[in-house]
């Protein structure tokens, strides 16, 4: 299974990889949208965790990006801002709908997420 | 009269002879005739020389006819009165001897051996031959000084009575509603005088005085037929001649709803009584008036009584009293205190809601000074008000406090205008005082509940900035379970773990410095505060890309609630976060200054200015109002209400200036705080307020 993880705070990306690679999975951090971008074009992800609220092109637009090519990849957003909830609404007024979880995320259930398609 | 003209008679040396022929006895008939007429006769001639004068006119003045005849009539001893008595003659004369009847009133001598002045009825009649050319002219003179005397009488009496109508018109005019008691006596006491020399007047002049008063004089039979009306009252009823009215039933004229209290006036009257009695008339033309009648009991020959009654028409002073007492009765029901004072801050009027709100009644403050409903330590104010009041200047929406007797305090809204006399003197001041603690209530509770918004903004903001390092400290916990084995990979974990735990409390002390202690002012760096806040806010700045740049004055130390003062520009710094939602530059000044007010209190000024979307000139008027926003999702509308709010409790000034041009927009708030701010409770220092909004409302720059 192959996941994209995206997080503008290095130390958080890099962590969920080291866990996410440490139950077998393949997984590989970036640092903003317009790189999860990229490389999903190139490895076709199973999965993308990401960040909502990065510089640049936040995790709602990456993700609407990346569903265009890939619709069967699951989506999951994680955010620690309440200001997410304006933003989520915006995205299912235009059909989508995105599963989002609270940081900090047990890693357990994040897992748990992953293994049910 | 003559019965016997064969006696001898002697009549002023004309005597009748038996021997008379008929031709003689009738000329000597003629002068006898001539010379005993009452009036004053004479021919002239064509010139105006006299000819034949009669003797009761040479006996006036104790002449014979042989020092008359023969001489210009002009020239004679009756018409040396005067010059202008005398060209009046002279002109008369030629115009009689072109033909004319010339009548005119004259003066002459004419009583007591030509002593005495008498004033003559005079005319020349021109009497012409067959040819129709004037050859004589005759003179008549008929004494009308008594009449004259009457006439002057008369006139005077009319005058008088004009003049009573005068004063008691003036006293309709400066009808009062206080002096409405004393004003209806003295029109009593005039009307009673009016009757008085009503009764004196003989029955000629009473006419005359009937026919020419301006007001309605009737005399109605007891059951109620109008036996007369002058003029005036015809006028009035609408009649276009008398017998309309004349006649008929009086009862036909009054308001049915008065109808029976007039029959019940008019029975009382012809039963001897003398009364008034005020009623509406509805006249033939249909047009209804309030009428005052003042009426006596008149006798008739035939021994019946009838009412005699002056009328007149009060439908202007009703109105006028009418609008006086509605506009009393609207300030006496009124919601708000209203109350008035005199220019030496003396109490004059004060309302049933004026005595519900402050305890005092009417007749116990009316004559106080009005310091007795100010507290001791807004004294100072009164002088304030006063001279502005003097200076005929009105003061909107004071917004003070004010003491009720049982010395509790009652915020107010007071709004004073000045009280001019007629010639626009100001004498006084009248106030609205509108009781607002509830809205000050209303305001606490807002103010609290932006408090609590307020800190719902800050903890998201803050959990955003705790949950990222929370968030990498949960994975780092989890490796170090994994691997727990390898204990130089847990080293390095829990390394990572650490460092991002102080991240965690480096922000808690930020931002938890918010609402440490704000109940007392205490000493502290301006820009230190903001500093806190842009590191608070670093993450959002760096995402929508807003470039800050920070011009600081030196270490400037300001003593003021700190926490509160970290709102305001917390808010300041958030607005313009959210108005450049795709990036755009903040520039955040802070410099020495002074009050731009009379204190020149040192101070510092802050300035935030951003390039964001700039605020739409509808908006500006309306931006320091709570509940008032353009971000209806997020925002509570009193971030701004609340920010000024603060700064003015701190004896402080806040200034906007925006643009909304497609080339330059942005906005500007502009804050000037006294380096030893006040800390005094909400209220009491709303002056400032009121120049804050001035200058808004005047700053505003907006293209």
């Amino acid at each position: 299974m192959k996941i994209i993880v995206v997080d503008d705070e290095p130390i958080i990306a890099d962590t969920l990889v080291n866990i996410l690679t440490g139950e077998g999975r393949d997984a590989v951090a970036v640092s903003n949208g317009k790189s999860a971008i990229q490389w999903a074009e190139m490895i076709r992800p199973d999965a993308v965790v990401t960040d909502v609220i990065m510089p640049g092109m936040d995790g709602i637009d990456t993700a609407k990006a990346i569903m265009k090519f890939l619709p069967n990849c699951r989506i999951i957003l994680f955010s620690g801002q309440a200001a997410t909830s304006g933003l989520l609404a915006k995205v299912r007024a235009e059909g989508c709908s995105f599963e989002v979880l609270a940081k900090p995320i047990n890693p357990d259930i994040l897992l748990e997420k992953l293994k049910i398609q | 009269m003559i019965t016997n003209p064969s006696k001898l008679i002697n009549v002023r040396g004309t005597e009748l002879l038996a021997g008379d022929t008929r031709e003689q006895y009738r000329q000597k008939l003629a002068r006898i005739t001539l010379d005993s007429m009452a009036q004053f006769v004479g021919l002239l001639d064509a010139n105006g020389t006299v000819l034949e004068i009669n003797q009761v006119a040479l006996d006036a003045v104790g002449i014979k006819l042989s020092d008359v005849e023969g001489k210009p009539f002009w020239t004679t001893f009756w018409w040396q009165v005067s010059e202008e008595i005398n060209a009046t003659l002279r002109d008369s004369i030629r115009r009689a001897s072109q033909g004319e009847f010339v009548r005119w009133d004259a003066e002459i001598y004419g009583r007591a051996g030509g002593k005495e002045t008498v004033i003559i009825d005079a005319s020349l009649m021109p009497v012409k031959d067959e040819r129709g050319k004037v050859v004589f002219i005759t003179a008549e003179g008929r004494d009308i000084t008594e009449k004259k005397a009457h006439e002057r009488e008369i006139a005077r009496q009319r005058e008088e009575l004009a003049e009573l109508d005068k004063l008691t018109q003036f006293f309709a005019n400066i009808s009062h509603l206080r002096r409405e008691a004393t004003e209806r006596e003295v029109q009593l006491r005039a009307e009673a005088e009016l009757e008085r020399q009503r009764l004196q007047l003989s029955e000629d002049r009473l006419r005359a005085i009937v026919e020419t008063t301006p007001e309605c004089v009737k005399i109605v039979a007891a059951d109620g037929t109008v036996l007369h009306m002058n003029s005036a009252g015809l006028a009035m009823v609408g009649a276009d001649y008398a017998e309309m009215v004349i006649g008929k039933s009086v009862y036909d004229l009054i308001a049915p709803e008065d109808r029976d209290r007039f029959r019940e006036f008019n029975r009382r009257i012809c039963g001897g009584e003398k009364g008034s009695l005020e009623f509406d008339m509805i006249g033939l033309k249909g047009v209804r008036r309030c009428m005052e009648t003042h009426a006596a009991p008149l006798q008739n020959s035939d021994g019946s009584i009838a009412q005699l009654a002056v009328t007149r028409d009060i439908s202007p002073r009703q109105e006028a009293e009418e609008a006086q007492r509605r506009l009393a009765a609207i300030v006496e029901s009124s919601d708000d205190a209203i109350a008035s004072k005199d220019l030496n801050g003396v109490v004059t009027s004060w309302n049933k809601s004026a005595e519900k709100l402050f305890g005092y009644k009417a007749d116990e403050i009316i004559g106080q000074p009005v310091m007795l409903i100010i507290p001791p330590e807004l004294h100072q104010d009164e002088p304030m008000i006063l001279s502005k009041i003097k200076r005929g200047e009105r003061i909107d929406h004071f917004e003070t406090v004010r003491l009720k007797k049982n010395g509790e305090r009652v915020d107010v809204s007071l709004t004073i205008s000045p009280v001019k006399d007629v010639h626009g003197k100001v004498v006084g001041a009248a106030k609205i005082i509108r009781n607002i603690t509830e809205n000050k209530k209303v305001e606490r509770t807002l103010r609290t509940t932006e408090k609590l918004a307020a800190a719902g903004r800050l903890a998201a903001t803050v959990a955003h900035e705790i949950n990222n390092p929370l968030a990498a400290v949960t994975n780092l916990v989890y490796l170090s379970r994994r691997d727990v084995g390898d204990a130089k990979k847990v080293a390095a974990y829990l390394e990572l773990a650490g460092r991002e735990l102080d991240r965690v409390a480096h922000i808690t002390r930020q931002t938890l410095g918010f609402y440490r202690d704000t109940s007392s002012p205490v000493r502290f760096n301006v820009a230190q505060v903001l500093d806190d806040l842009l590191l608070l806010y670093a993450t959002r700045l760096e995402v929508r890309k807003i470039k800050v740049v920070k011009q600081y004055d030196e270490d400037i130390q300001i003593r003021a609630l700190a926490g509160e003062i970290r709102q305001a520009f917390s808010n300041l710094i958030t607005n313009s976060i959210d108005a450049m939602p795709t990036g755009g530059s903040m520039i955040i000044r802070v410099s020495k200054s002074h009050a731009w007010t009379n204190s020149g209190a040192p101070g510092v000024r802050i300035t935030m200015l951003d390039t964001g979307s700039g605020i739409a000139p509808q908006h500006m008027s309306s931006l320091f109002q709570p509940f008032f926003t353009t971000k209806e999702d997020i925002g509570t509308g009193l971030g701004l209400w609340i920010t000024r709010n603060i700064i003015e409790k701190h004896g402080g000034v806040i200034y906007v200036k925006s643009r909304t041009g497609p080339a330059q927009h942005g906005t500007v708030f502009s804050i000037f705080l006294p380096l030893e701010g006040k800390d005094n409770g909400p209220g009491p220092n709303r002056m400032t307020a009121a120049s804050s909004k001035s200058a808004i409302s005047s700053g505003v720059a907006n293209e």
